[in-house]
């Protein structure tokens, strides 16, 4: 077994994914319409604290399940643009169904806005074909994930910008594991030593199923 | 009574812990595939994984997964979703698996009054993602859903003297 951690050493401050006027030259068309779709985000997201639940001693539990679904609608809808609506009402229903009360384990945090955020730049800056199922951690952070047969992605989406990463690969019936914590804006970096159209296109897919 | 408190699991036996909805790895629509690694994550409160023996309890395979669920269910304050599972896993896989990433942890009974086959997985590392990955593949490797577990039945009226 194997594994490798990737910690980046850049602040999570200094993570933006906006270029620089002098530099525009050097980089694609697709670039710059990645980069000023991440930035659209940017500019229409708060504070990471102020897009946190209030912790209000009087909420219930269901008022504190809607408050966070309904702040992450408001939140997609700035970025609706860039989502067509197939794929957002898909991602409604996933946060409608992670969010249910019946299915509420008791002490859970539910989903927290900045690592909301976090998940929304991930998606627009990587535009996966295969989209993720989706999970959610006792505190609160979004969890993607994209499974084909025993290989697994599984990506926790961090306040502040970050992700934590972990994948499991099968080779000769082994499997090979690498883990990575990073800036968003590195996450496709940091994937790319492991083929990262296996997760997110159906044609990586086809390519790995097809007899060789 | 067997077992008891703080004694190391055998390692033949098996030990099924809960996983909500929220910790269930999916595919996009929503098809239940496993377990995520956050399923066996610790809280920061947490000073153990909560588990249940299955030998505990007698009988068959079906019988022993039957009552440990019934006396999870007990144990929580409010019903189980009917979405959420439960994850098996043999206790020398989950030591096995834990000792590759040189964790040694301990596997041992923790009864509770409600639940007396509750047990723990102890000195389990908190945050290495790549740990709680191959716990989710490789050592709980089967899964029960709870809608699959009927109710446990009432106990029988008319038996008060």
């Amino acid at each position: 077994m194997t594994g490798i951690i990737i910690q980046s050493r850049r602040s999570p401050i200094a993570l933006r994914a906006g270029i620089a006027p002098e530099l525009e030259p050097a980089f694609s068309s697709e670039t710059k319409r990645l980069a000023s779709q991440v930035d659209a985000l940017f500019r229409h997201q708060r504070s990471p604290t102020s897009l946190e639940q209030e912790l209000l001693p009087g909420k219930t539990i269901s008022e504190r399940l809607f408050d966070a679904l309904a702040s992450a609608k408001v939140l997609t809808a700035s970025v609706a643009m860039h989502l067509d609506r197939a794929r957002r009402d898909k991602l409604f229903q996933q946060l409608d169904s992670l969010h249910d009360l019946a299915e509420w384990e008791e002490g859970d945090e539910p989903l927290q806005q900045s690592s909301f955020g976090t998940f929304l730049k991930a998606m627009l800056t990587v535009h996966p074909q295969r989209q993720p199922g989706l999970g959610l951690s006792h505190a609160g952070h979004l969890i993607g994930a994209w499974t084909i047969d025993r290989d697994h992605l599984t990506i926790e989406f961090l306040p502040n910008d970050w992700v934590r990463w972990v994948l499991t690969r099968y080779k000769d019936n082994e499997p090979r594991r690498f883990a990575g914590q990073t800036p968003v804006s590195e996450l496709t970096e940091g994937l790319a030593p492991h083929r990262p159209e296996h997760w997110f296109s159906y044609e990586g897919r086809q390519r790995q199923e097809s007899p060789r | 009574m067997k077992g008891g408190k703080g004694k190391n699991l055998p390692d033949k036996d098996h030990v099924i812990r809960y996983v909500p909805w929220g910790r269930l790895r999916k595919d996009e629509d929503e098809n239940v595939l496993g377990f995520l690694p956050q399923a066996f994550q610790l809280r920061p409160e947490e000073q153990y994984l909560s588990i249940n023996w299955l030998q505990y309890y007698d009988g068959d395979r079906e019988t022993q997964i039957r009552l440990s669920v019934w006396a999870m269910r007990g144990s929580f304050a409010k019903p189980l979703g009917a979405k959420s599972a439960f994850a098996i896993g043999n206790v020398a896989e989950v030591k096995e698996t834990c000792h590759a990433f040189g964790n040694r942890v301990r596997v041992v009974h923790e009864p509770e009054p409600n639940n007396p086959g509750h047990s723990a997985i102890r000195q389990l590392l908190r945050d290495d993602l790549s740990l709680l990955e191959a716990l989710a593949a490789d050592a709980f490797t089967e899964r029960v859903s709870n809608s699959d577990i009927p109710p446990k039945p009432a106990d029988p009226p008319g038996h008060e003297i």
